[in-house]
């Protein structure tokens, strides 16, 4: 790199770049920078080397941007009592939200011209009722959790929307019905 | 999604005090973290993970984080954590860091290989001396804030800083990417 003689130069320069250096330190570098072509080079190494860096982890972020976000439940006010009942909700919500996720839907392989849709098709519905059954299980434990039937009935809701055609989509419209009717004035 | 969280407060005072948004402070921290673990060079997947679990421990740990600035401090020292004790897993293994799956060579201003160089140069420096640049350069801290993350004292985040920014520009030198006048 540089001359051995400008080595004890090196700490100052990244002060110098960063512009953390007091105004007699300042004065005293600039005076080297306009003597030392070496310490100069050093500089623009210094700087170089920064930038570059940036341009990698820019572009790594570019792709760390495409990460789903967990589903925060935005709003939730954690408060005395009340705050066990957001995390085991936000938890429950998480694997409910990030279960589809992290297992994708499979994708049935029908080899072509072959007469196999209705197999792919029960294949379909196994997978459905298989997570709509994990989502009433847990809809079940948020509507025995004191304070949990809000959350309970979210769930169930968005059983009964999204896998209508299965067995736990009917079960949870009966619990529904039997939620809403209780909670009736 | 927005989830009214029924409270008991009124059968106890202590219980009025209004609690930390858990949605808001993790949205508040999740761009630096995002840029901690690109900085770090995690590959996607683990990147995906650490997001993940930095959300599930600040569930966990709601009890002792009261202040949104301080719970914000906490999930990017999670970060942070995670993301140095995965550089040092790799570093153990030797494994180079990962490049971008999506790495496109004429989307960078350098050329591909030129950014694995850059890659491997970040990748062997130390966990600290890379959790600080990182924190300091591309998350835009401050001393002051690199160092309560890190839970050491500016004037050291000052010298890990010059010593990761010496290293690394000696590094660069000389794999032949940056110029020394030489």
């Amino acid at each position: 790199m540089a001359p051995d003689t400008c080595e004890s130069w090196s700490e100052q320069l990244v002060d110098y770049a960063d512009g953390e250096l007091d105004q007699a330190e300042h004065v005293r570098v600039v005076a080297h920078l306009q003597a030392c072509p070496a310490c100069w080079r050093r500089l623009e190494a210094l700087r170089k080397s920064l930038a570059l860096a940036q341009e990698v982890w820019s572009e790594r972020a570019a792709e760390l941007e495409q990460i789903p976000v967990p589903a925060t439940g935005r709003g939730v006010r954690t408060q005395g009592r009340a705050r066990w009942l957001a995390i085991a909700a936000a938890a429950a919500v998480l694997l409910v939200v990030l279960r589809p996720l992290q297992s994708p839907r499979p994708t049935p392989v029908v080899p072509p011209g072959v007469a196999q849709r209705s197999f792919a098709r029960v294949e379909q519905e196994i997978w459905e009722a298989g997570m709509a059954s994990e989502m009433l299980l847990v809809a079940d434990m948020l509507a025995a959790t004191p304070g949990g039937e809000p959350y309970a009935v979210n769930r169930l809701r968005f059983i009964t929307e999204n896998y209508a055609d299965t067995r736990p989509a009917r079960e949870a419209q009966v619990r529904l019905a039997a939620l809403t009717e209780r909670n009736m004035p | 999604m927005d989830v009214a969280v029924p409270t008991n407060a009124a059968e106890n005072p202590d219980e009025r005090r209004v609690g930390l948004d858990v949605g808001r402070v993790y949205e508040a921290a999740l761009p630096h973290l995002r840029r901690i673990a690109a900085g770090m060079g995690l590959p996607r997947a683990d990147a995906e993970d650490a997001l993940h679990d930095s959300y599930v421990a600040l569930l966990q740990n709601l009890d002792r984080l009261d202040d949104a600035e301080n719970a914000r401090r906490w999930l990017v020292r999670v970060m942070v954590n995670r993301c140095r004790l995965h550089h040092r897993q790799r570093k153990r293994h030797d494994r180079p860091p990962t490049a971008p799956a999506t790495a496109d060579h004429d989307s960078t201003p350098f050329g591909g290989d030129d950014a694995e160089v850059v890659r491997e140069a970040l990748g062997e420096l130390e966990g600290d001396e890379l959790a600080v640049l990182v924190l300091r350069y591309f998350c835009d801290l401050n001393a002051t804030e690199v160092g309560e993350i890190m839970s050491v004292p500016p004037s050291t985040v000052r010298s890990q800083l010059r010593r990761a920014r010496i290293k690394l520009a000696e590094r660069l030198i000389q794999k032949g990417l940056v110029d020394d006048g030489t």
